[in-house]
């Protein structure tokens, strides 16, 4: 009764983006026939609302990209952000030269550990 | 001749059911269904007077906000890019449910959960910036950075949240193509009652997946940002944050949408988590009121939810998110891994 | 069907051509002043590169089916000569990245005019860096690559510190350049080690030596027990590379280098330098040293890949947090830039879990194509905010004073909004494909918990996308701003390039993609390459 198409995903992933786009068009379409614009265009229609006030107040203040999210992760990432920014990324070379070093360090012991177990255990 | 079938089927299913227009008048009667519950809780009537018991009033609502209001441009405006962003919304939406088994014409791939995700999950959060920039504003900014702050920790709840079913199902049934939404929503009801993999994993199996559906109602309720997460349209705070120059037909599509979000996620939930109609068939009359019934029972723990809290700070929100509903859904994956 | 078709000089021509290019460059600098003659000149040398390196993929997997190419330089045999071999993976690569370098010169005969420091000697860094770029693609002999990476390294240093007076390019150029000869350093003696232990140093030849232990020549063996002299080699090989391809921990000198270049050079670097490394790390761990070596390497290999699985996590998550508080919006570009690598290594780590080449080739499938992806979007970002600078008058990118700008060069906007949905992994773009296939190829090895963290990853590094996405819509009077037709035509091919992938994938190009995939794991056809060519040169010899 159902038609069950067994798809690979990127066929799968094209077709429901031409549906996508098909339901898109239909929306615009809607939207183009009924959707009116306001007709009349006075001075307090066409700027932004501000909560009543004049669109020069934005040049005094303006949430910064800064703004968007720092207030919120710094209470919420708190700890995360105190080590990446404070103790992992402060631009100092020998901080960078410990964190690579332990990399390398790790690589180095690994190559004298399979060296010991070739000694030992004869490994050839 | 099975082309023609199969265009014919495609077009049934993307626009009468459950396409566009079915979609549509599920979730404006979920959109009723929320503000008479909701409104009882208040001790108020709700929307009584519009069709029998207030029915109709959002269809109401959507009628006149398309056809009779009107939108005011502002300078910076674009309203083309408003209703372009808002249809991919709806459309990334209902072209999603093609993937349940709800639909006529079943899309089926193995893995296709990513595509559920980027689809039902990815694209709508996309869509609800774009439209909301399309009139910039600086209240506007501050709704969208709150739900993008927001939306870091849901996203990836309700992603663990969903891959719980589907890993049980991956390792115990061999025979089910695994991890594809198709496939899970008909296997999901031998989770819920195979009783001879053992008592102890069977009870592990009830605790994880309950504490799964608890994570994505969690994760539900953040999403559609109703309360305690309506945070990006807090009144008082940002006028109406992202919503704040919505006017006329665009806001009619922007209350299309949010509620098609909501229909679509307690759809996933009852099909993903819950079996759709099992035991039943979908044909038949009991599936059909076993679906209805239980959908009828997730939009009602959501509302009460949504009546009983009020909105939380931002940052309040986001803890308790990664508490209640992020680190509970990662336990139960990893449970999910070794049961 | 002799040795003519897979032995040819117009493979090893490109890298050749390039410094060739580099060198003559300066010479016409006594009578010719104008800059956009080198620019010119820098452009028809990469155009023909282009052509070639499509030849040469054509070639290979058309004519040979997807077995490698080879050719002997100054007609020496190797494993006694330098050869370059070219495989399906090595030829896509390559036609990508001489793609992506076509594009960034055409949008240079713009740029060049724009930009007031630029000197001719800027293009003779420039061709000298893509010729070490394509030197270390095809390069067949590991030593050979040490030469070519010297050669790119160089190209590098200098680029970064080429505007000289800014204090941010001497400092990042002068941390890039005293780590990176260090680790070039330690590549070297990597290289004395192989050679002591397998007496040979080209890769074919280690890749057979290294399976079948028998074949150690009686001029190998000096330090005779090849699993000590690979474990030493293969740590102090992997270390100057996850260095040149900015792995965390050696992540940092990114941000620096990408703040304080032209645009042109962190395109490049973003788009193809970074990569390459990768490339090279995918080349030894799963060519040279691959499935099936002898069962000391095996246990250095699975727990490498263990390392590298863990740190490509962590490397995805911290680009990803560190993206959300950037203000310049080239540094958010660097810490998106540290993200997708750490995605690259998480596909590369595939072989941790199987040996099995279906589904090996899917993984590194994923790979190459999240490779040109991210290549595509890279490049296209960081063109259009130097075209959006450019055009403004800004000094840096800073993301507030940028607000809005995006509509006053509607292309370049349009650009930026398309690249960032594109890094994001948005369906129907290309970059959702690479992710998809990385996912899939993570749950079907049974790891759902990685494919999990690949998508906090991605939902974390939504943050400092979504501060790019405000660049293009703002609301600030706009004052339309030229575009040049180079930039538009740049940026155009780019967004088509990212939906053209993903149309193209329904077709042909996922066979293409797999095959080169599978050509990377296959040694069989890259030792036979090397071994046939050996036997008909030993053929010609007289009295043979």
């Amino acid at each position: 009764m159902a038609l069950t198409l067994i798809l690979d995903p990127i066929s799968l992933l094209l077709l429901s983006s031409l549906f996508t786009a098909i339901v898109l068009v239909l929306v615009i379409v809607m939207f183009r026939a009924a959707g009116k614009k306001e007709e009349r265009v006075t001075e307090d229609t066409i700027v932004m609302y501000i909560g009543g006030e004049h669109e020069s107040i934005l040049s005094l203040r303006f949430p910064s990209s800064d703004a968007l999210y720092w207030a919120v992760l710094k209470r919420v990432f708190k700890g995360v952000y105190r080590y990446l920014v404070n103790a992992m990324h402060t631009g100092h070379t020998l901080d960078w030269l410990k964190y690579m070093s332990m990399w390398y360090g790790f690589l180095m012991v690994l190559a004298i550990l399979i060296t010991l177990f070739a000694i030992v255990y004869g490994w050839r | 001749m099975v082309e023609l079938a199969a265009i014919g089927y495609a077009l049934l299913s993307l626009f009468v059911f459950p396409g566009f227009a079915s979609l549509f008048t599920v979730s404006l009667l979920t959109e009723w269904f929320v503000r008479k519950t909701v409104a009882h809780m208040q001790n108020r009537m709700g929307p009584t007077y519009v069709g029998p018991i207030g029915v109709l009033q959002p269809f109401a609502d959507f009628f006149k906000l398309l056809l009779v209001k009107r939108y005011i441009e502002q300078k910076y405006s674009s309203p083309l890019l408003a209703v372009v962003a808002a249809g991919i919304g709806i459309g990334a939406l209902t072209a999603g449910l093609m993937l349940f088994p709800i639909s006529p014409l079943r899309l089926v791939a193995a893995y296709d959960i990513i595509v559920f995700i980027y689809l039902l999950i990815l694209w709508p959060f996309i869509s609800l910036i774009l439209t909301s920039i399309a009139w910039p504003n600086p209240f506007v900014i501050g709704g969208v950075s709150r739900a993008v702050a927001l939306a870091i920790v849901t996203e990836p709840t309700i992603v663990a949240s969903v891959l719980v079913p589907m890993n049980l199902i991956a390792r115990r049934y061999s025979d089910v193509t695994p991890y594809s939404v198709y496939h899970t929503s008909i296997a999901v009801s031998r989770l819920w009652t195979d009783v001879s993999v053992g008592v102890v994993r069977y009870v592990v199996t009830l605790i994880i997946l309950i504490v799964a559906i608890i994570a994505m109602i969690i994760a539900t309720q953040s999403k559609v940002m109703l309360k305690p997460f309506d945070i990006p349209e807090a009144e008082q705070e940002l006028i109406a944050g992202y919503a704040t120059e919505f006017s006329g037909p665009i806001y009619a599509f922007f209350r299309l949408f949010h509620d098609m979000k909501i229909a679509v996620l307690i759809i996933a939930i009852v099909y993903l988590f819950l079996g759709g109609p099992a035991p039943f068939n979908h044909l038949s009359v009991g599936g059909v009121i076993t679906l209805i019934v239980k959908y009828i029972v997730i939009a009602f723990i959501i509302t009460a939810i949504r009546g009983a809290f009020g909105r939380f700070r931002i940052d309040q929100a986001m803890t308790k998110i990664i508490k209640y509903a992020l680190v509970p859904s990662i336990i139960a994956l990893i449970i999910s891994l070794v049961i | 069907m002799g040795v003519e078709l897979y032995v040819h000089p117009i493979y090893g021509l490109i890298p050749l051509m390039f410094i060739a290019a580099a060198f003559i460059l300066p010479l016409f600098s006594f009578f010719i002043k104008k800059i956009r003659f080198f620019n010119a000149f820098a452009l028809a040398i990469t155009l023909i590169a282009f052509i070639i390196s499509a030849l040469i993929l054509v070639n290979v997997y058309v004519y040979r089916e997807g077995k490698p190419v080879l050719y002997p330089f100054g007609g020496w045999p190797p494993p006694i000569g330098i050869a370059y071999e070219i495989d399906l993976f090595n030829a896509l690569f390559a036609f990508f990245v001489a793609l992506l370098a076509l594009l960034i010169m055409i949008y240079d005969t713009w740029y060049c005019t724009a930009d007031p420091k630029v000197h001719y000697t800027f293009y003779v860094l420039l061709l000298g860096l893509l010729g070490g770029v394509f030197g270390c693609i095809y390069t067949g002999d590991i030593f050979n690559l040490f030469v070519m990476l010297e050669v790119m390294s160089l190209g590098a240093y200098t680029l970064i510190a080429f505007y000289r007076s800014n204090r941010n390019s001497l400092e990042a150029a002068l941390k890039y350049t005293l780590l990176g000869a260090v680790a070039l350093s330690l590549y070297f003696v990597a290289c004395i080690v192989y050679y002591a232990a397998y007496g040979t140093l080209n890769m074919a030849d280690l890749a057979y030596m290294a399976r079948h232990k028998e074949a150690l020549t009686p001029f190998s063996g000096i330090f005779g027990n090849i699993v000590v002299a690979t474990a030493v080699g293969l740590a102090l090989t992997l270390w100057p590379f996850t260095f040149k391809s900015a792995l965390f921990p050696n992540h940092f000198w990114v941000p620096d280098v990408y703040m304080s270049v032209s645009p042109i050079v962190a395109a490049c670097f973003a788009g193809f330098t970074e990569v390459t490394s990768v490339y090279i790390v995918a080349r030894f761990l799963y060519t040279i040293f691959g499935p099936g070596v002898i069962p000391g390497l095996e246990v250095i290999r699975k727990v490498i890949f263990f390392a590298f699985l863990i740190l490509g996590i962590v490397a995805a998550l911290v680009g990803a947090f560190m993206m959300g508080l950037q203000r310049d919006a080239r540094r958010l570009l660097a810490y998106s830039t540290i993200n997708h690598i750490g995605f690259l290594y998480i596909a590369l780590s595939i072989g941790l879990f199987t040996d099995s080449i279906d589904i090996l080739k899917v993984g590194l499938m994923a790979m190459l194509l999240h490779m040109i992806n991210h290549g595509a979007g890279k490049v296209a970002l960081f063109l259009s905010i130097g075209a959006i600078m450019k055009g403004n008058n800004l000094r840096d990118a800073d993301i507030t004073a940028m607000y809005g700008l995006g509509r006053t060069m509607p292309i370049a906007g349009a650009a930026l909004v398309v690249a960032v949905l594109h890094l994001i992994g948005l369906p129907p773009f290309a970059g959702f494909f690479s992710k998809y296939y990385i996912y899939q190829v993570y749950l079907q090895v049974g790891q759902p918990i990685i494919a999990w963290l690949i998508v906090l990853a991605t939902a974390i590094s939504l943050m400092g996308y979504a501060k790019l996405l405000i660049i293009s819509f703002g609301s600030k009077p706009i004052k339309r701003v030229k575009e040049s037709p180079a930039s538009i035509f740049t940026l155009v091919i780019l967004m088509i390039m990212t939906i053209a992938i993903s149309i193209a994938l329904y077709t042909d190009f996922y066979n293409l993609l797999t095959e080169a995939a599978r050509a990377i794991t296959d040694y069989n056809s890259y030792v036979a390459t090397f071994r046939d060519f050996v036997y008909s040169y030993l053929h010609l010899l007289r009295g043979s």
